[in-house]
């Protein structure tokens, strides 16, 4: 995207211009700053660039019709669903159908060893809900797991549905799996690939793991790269809570197809906190943010480390957003923000202040980011690596977090990770701090309505494993 | 001022697009191809200046796909482009009303790309031709040889290809057309259901005969 050259000049915090129609035609307020503004002219400075995304509150959405939603819901019907996964999503869909009205429109595909449509385009009258309702009853599990066969199929659905209607529709699927993709596609890389293409093309998808024995590599990459959310149903029970909870965040939704987009000043090198999906041309740095429900709010922490330079030579960031208002055609570009870094001595460096909600802010992720990419680590069996990676970033997240009111606790968090995480953590309590840390980078609530153990309970209890000197976790393999 | 030939690496300094992403788009039949083969490759300032315009394209349509801003750039003039890459011009005033007809033209986009991802024997196309393999009609990946291969010789071996498939396609039930334009007056139009390595085979035919049109004798 190229930047608008209408800026604001001191660009650390604007709202974007309205462009939209109507009250799903509301823009994102978009805020960017720097934690410090000048950088050592010597070069390696390390800063932070804070985005702040806001989505528009839909305060009509009670007094008009929604928009139609052209939905597909694709269940893992594998035989690891047998039983009380399979008949909660069962139980899932039903209550979809109950909650979809007359002009929506629905898709049902399960998978296990193939794929197979149940209901295609079905119209949510009476007759269409007692059709699908007829269809869901019989679902049985099969066999082994052929995720992308089953998503693409439901994709296809709505697909066929979106080549077809006269009108605008909300487009979404829903996937529920319990378990890895073991048949067909399993590369997320490749299965990202193809969420994206179809996001683009307008085809979201949000994605529930289901149980402990989910891959949350796929799911993730699949929802993060279609525009989507990704949730966690660890229990049969919450299936239905869920599923109904994202039925309503989708409804809920007033910014679809969110990206950023940065322009940064030549020899700059940036890294995004947590899992954002990021793609670098050039100068130039694309972010996949995604959907965000009315009045949501959302962070994005950028890492930037500057080359050497002169003092007194400033360095402009843009910062751009483009976005959908679900209902409104084509996508809005805010105008852009610019940021600015300034080259100066150490002492310059020293001297300047520290905005403390900002670090705080900066902290939060940053903190949020070594978790996640340590566990990830760890769960790979690569417990060195791990170990390696979380003591390099703790050297600076150390100084960093220095007179932040929460810095203590972050850092004793951090401390306790790297003393425990060269061994494999018992997999479901790293799967819920996985996601937990997923959630937390992503400012997305967790819909789940039980409460999880905390980080700190969680590492309790690996501390005490390692002081009664329990043998780690052995891999576990799909 | 700028010169008149530009190497891949120049293109990629002038536009902040990465030398891969230059060449997949030559590819796709985005931009006309290099005047000279080999590790000196020579592009004009035409190749530039579609470039430009191209991500002024994307840009401006955010929710454009590569094909669709594709499509853009085939609708421009010469003049347009010229004016356009020198910053005289918008691409909104120019192609707006242009975007809402490809954006409707599109809505079929996902379907589209869904079905390119089966495989060729689920195919309309090869299903309903017997013993004739998806490969034996299009190679699945270009080769450097066939980059090698003067123009003339490319666009009569496409065209006889096309001959062929648009024998194949009889029978067909749906009525998919891909239409490539290949000047303001002249478009190349094929029916059938095609994996996104054959249409980019066709996007590469349809530049061949672009070249031939437009420039003359191939060199």
């Amino acid at each position: 995207m190229t930047i608008p050259s209408s800026h604001n000049a001191n660009g650390h915090h604007a709202g974007s211009q309205h462009t939209g129609n109507g009250p799903l035609g509301a823009a994102p307020r978009i805020g960017a700053l720097l934690d410090r503004n000048i950088v050592h002219t010597a070069g390696r400075s390390v800063r932070h660039l804070v985005i702040t995304i806001d989505a528009p509150l839909d305060q009509t959405a009670a007094s008009r019709p929604r928009l139609p939603l052209n939905l597909g819901l694709v269940i893992d019907a594998s035989g690891s669903m047998d039983g009380r996964p399979l008949e909660a999503a069962k139980a899932a869909a039903l209550g979809v159908v109950d909650a979809l009205q007359e002009s929506d429109h629905l898709s049902l595909v399960s998978f296990a060893t193939s794929a197979q449509s149940h209901a295609c385009n079905v119209r949510m009258d009476a007759l269409g809900k007692a059709a699908v309702r007829e269809a869901i009853r019989p679902l049985v599990s099969r066999d082994s797991t052929d995720l992308a066969a089953g998503w693409l199929l439901g994709c296809e659905g709505i697909a066929e549905r979106l080549a077809a209607a006269q009108g605008v529709e909300r487009n979404q699927c829903i996937l529920l799996s319990d378990g890895h993709a073991n048949r067909g596609e399993c590369d997320p890389a490749v299965l990202a690939q193809h969420a994206h293409q179809l996001r683009v093309r307008g085809v979201l998808t949000s994605t529930v793991g289901i149980g402990i024995g989910y891959s949350p590599t796929q799911l993730q990459a699949i929802a993060e790269a279609a525009g989507g959310r990704m949730h966690d149903a660890e229990q049969p029970e919450e299936i239905v809570e869920i599923v109904l909870a994202e039925l309503a965040e989708t409804l809920s939704t007033t910014v679809e197809n969110l990206e950023l987009c940065l322009k940064l000043p030549e020899g700059v090198v940036a890294e995004v906190y947590g899992t954002t999906p990021a793609t670098a041309t050039g100068r130039q740095l694309d972010l996949i943010v995604g959907a965000l429900r009315s009045g949501a709010s959302r962070r994005v922490v950028v890492k930037l480390t500057f080359p050497a330079g002169t003092s007194g030579d400033r360095l402009p960031i843009g910062v751009a957003a483009r976005w959908k208002n679900p209902g409104a055609e084509g996508l809005h570009t805010s105008p852009a923000l610019a940021v600015e870094a300034l080259f100066g001595s150490a002492a310059d460096c020293q001297a300047q202040p520290r905005p403390t909600d900002t670090a705080q802010r900066v902290a939060e992720q940053w903190q949020a980011h070594i978790q996640h990419r340590g566990l990830a680590l760890n769960q790979d069996g690569a417990g060195e690596a791990a170990t390696e990676f979380v003591r390099q970033e703790l050297e600076h997240f150390r100084s960093y977090c220095h007179g932040l009111p929460e810095g203590d606790r972050l850092t004793n968090l951090l401390e306790r990770f790297l003393q425990t995480i060269h061994r494999r953590y018992d997999p479901v309590a790293a799967k819920e701090m996985l996601f937990s840390s997923y959630k937390l980078s992503r400012s997305e609530a967790d819909l789940r309505r039980r409460k999880r153990s905390s980080t700190e309970e969680f590492l309790r209890t690996e501390e005490a494993k390692a002081n009664q000197g329990q043998p780690p976790q052995e891999p576990r393999r799909p | 001022m700028e010169p008149d030939a530009f190497t891949l690496q120049d293109l990629a300094t002038h536009t902040g697009v990465e030398p891969r992403t230059i060449r997949s788009y030559v590819e796709k039949g985005i931009l006309p191809g290099p005047e000279s083969l080999g590790r000196g490759a020579r592009y004009t300032r035409d190749t530039l200046d579609r470039l430009r315009v191209f991500l002024l394209i994307r840009d401006t349509f955010r929710d454009v796909s590569v094909d669709q801003a594709r499509l853009h750039l085939q609708a421009l003039t010469p003049a347009q482009i010229r004016n356009l890459a020198a910053g005289k011009g918008k691409v909104a005033t120019l192609l707006g009303p242009q975007n809402a007809a490809v954006k409707e033209q599109h809505k079929g986009d996902a379907l589209a790309y869904l079905r390119g991802l089966k495989p060729s024997s689920e195919h309309a196309l090869f299903s309903r031709t017997p013993g004739k393999e998806s490969a034996g009609i299009f190679p699945p990946k270009h080769t450097d040889s066939t980059d090698q291969q003067p123009l003339l010789e490319q666009a009569s071996r496409a065209l006889a290809t096309l001959a062929g498939l648009a024998g194949s396609g009889r029978g067909l039930r749906g009525e998919n057309w891909y239409r490539i334009r290949l000047t303001q007056d002249i478009e190349l139009s094929v029916r059938g259901e095609f994996a996104p390595d054959q249409l980019a085979q066709f996007h590469r035919i349809g530049d061949a005969l672009r070249t031939l049109l437009t420039k003359g004798t191939p060199k």
